[in-house]
């Protein structure tokens, strides 16, 4: 199993919610964005991040609304809800002490 | 049918959302489509290979649309307990031994009616299959009473059959049709006071006294029975998993009529089996009505292309 993977569909749903928190987006501008943030490093079957966008919808964290792309095609938007912040806000947190307890231990002890 | 819309047919069949819903993603997937096919085409690729590379990104259509229904379906606690109403309603008509009363009857009618026409408006939401199911069987009652009323050997009764029967037959034939275009098992779903009716209704047939008793004693037994339906419904709603939906349809409903109808043995095994066949009967037919459907919603997704 490819741990990189898991790590990423592990926080997929936190990645979302912050770059739609930046601006609204639509699904391939969100692939695109991550790919290009990660420097590649972060890819990804594109099937997994409907069912994703789906579920923070369905959980009233994102909003999807089709709208005009600069590019003049309709595209569906997503936009951060109230309580999507509050989560992102939670799932932050969370995240920041994790990686901080996680660098501590895996930081090199000096002798 | 290009690639990419033997791709979206293939989805739809999976999808099972209501409508709207379904169109949308569709949508969005084609879309989605449209500008990975670009991408690859901008890079030197044919437009075949560009579409069968960002086919094969999104991934095979059924597991994609499997997890997008997993996704969007299991209701809110109000949706789920609004499925189940009118099973509530119905217990509490026994349990107080309403059924009797007139402007009760009618009073559980008016909610019936007015659900069904908000729900068709909403695409067809998931709580409105119960309903569904509730106005085919009070159309068949209505049938039942009115020959017990004016009498069965009456030649008014078969004039007003005659009248009375084809639009019944025609709208709880078209509910049924509604029911499997979404998915089987919201048709299994409205199925499912029928087996329970059945089995009371047989149980009166054995007469005034069975088992010693009268039909107002009956009347908390028919009652329970009702509310293990509203459960086994909102239980139903809530669930995202398709096979535990299925399961749990063919096992409430069993267990119920275990209750109801003292059966033992053989008839247990003839029970199950005549259960399983009403229930899962909507599987076998849905495949016509869903083939019938293509063109037109591929139509609007991809604007006739």
């Amino acid at each position: 199993m490819n741990y990189g993977r898991e790590l990423l569909k592990g926080n997929l749903e936190s990645l979302l919610l912050y770059l739609i928190k930046q601006k609204p987006m639509y699904g391939y501008q969100l692939i695109k964005e991550i790919e290009e943030r990660s420097g590649g490093y972060f890819q990804f079957k594109e099937g997994t991040l409907y069912p994703a966008l789906h579920r923070l919808e369905k959980a009233g964290l994102i909003r999807g609304k089709w709208d005009r792309s600069p590019t003049g095609m309709n595209r569906r938007y997503y936009y951060l809800t109230e309580k999507g912040e509050k989560v992102l806000a939670q799932k932050l947190a969370e995240w920041r002490s994790f990686s901080t307890a996680m660098n501590l231990v895996l930081a090199p002890v000096n002798p | 049918m290009t690639e990419a819309g033997r791709y979206l047919v293939e989805l739809e069949k999976e999808l099972r959302l209501d409508q709207g819903a379904e169109e949308e993603v569709l949508q969005e997937l084609y879309t989605h489509l449209q500008d990975r096919v670009a991408e690859f085409c901008e890079s030197g690729y044919p437009r075949e290979e560009a579409v069968r590379k960002a086919i094969d990104r999104l991934g095979p259509a059924k597991s994609l649309a499997r997890k997008i229904h997993e996704a969007r379906s299991g209701e809110s606690w109000g949706r789920a307990l609004l499925a189940g109403a009118p099973h509530f309603m119905i217990a509490l008509t026994f349990a107080f031994h309403l059924w009797r009363s007139a402007p009760w009857v009618a009073a559980v009618l008016i909610p019936v009616i007015a659900a069904i026409t908000y729900g068709f408006r909403k695409y067809k939401p998931a709580w409105l299959y119960p309903w569904l199911g509730y106005s085919v069987l009070a159309c068949g009652s209505i049938f039942v009473v009115t020959g017990q009323a004016i009498s069965f050997s009456s030649p008014w009764y078969w004039l007003m059959s005659a009248l009375f029967l084809p639009p019944a037959l025609w709208l709880a034939g078209s509910i049924f049709v509604q029911a499997l275009r979404r998915d089987w098992l919201f048709a299994s779903l409205a199925l499912l006071p029928f087996p329970v009716t059945a089995g009371w209704l047989l149980t009166f047939e054995k007469g005034l006294s069975y088992q010693g008793r009268s039909f107002e004693e009956l009347d908390l037994g028919v009652a329970l029975s009702f509310v293990a339906l509203g459960v086994t419904t909102v239980t139903f709603v809530r669930l995202r998993k398709r096979l535990l939906r299925c399961g749990l349809l063919l096992t409430a409903t069993l267990a119920i009529l275990m209750l109801i109808l003292p059966a033992r043995g053989t008839v247990l095994v003839f029970l199950a089996f005549l259960i399983s066949s009403l229930l899962l009967l909507p599987a076998l037919l849905e495949p016509r009505l869903k083939r019938s459907m293509e063109p037109a919603w591929l139509k609007q997704v991809t604007g006739g292309g």
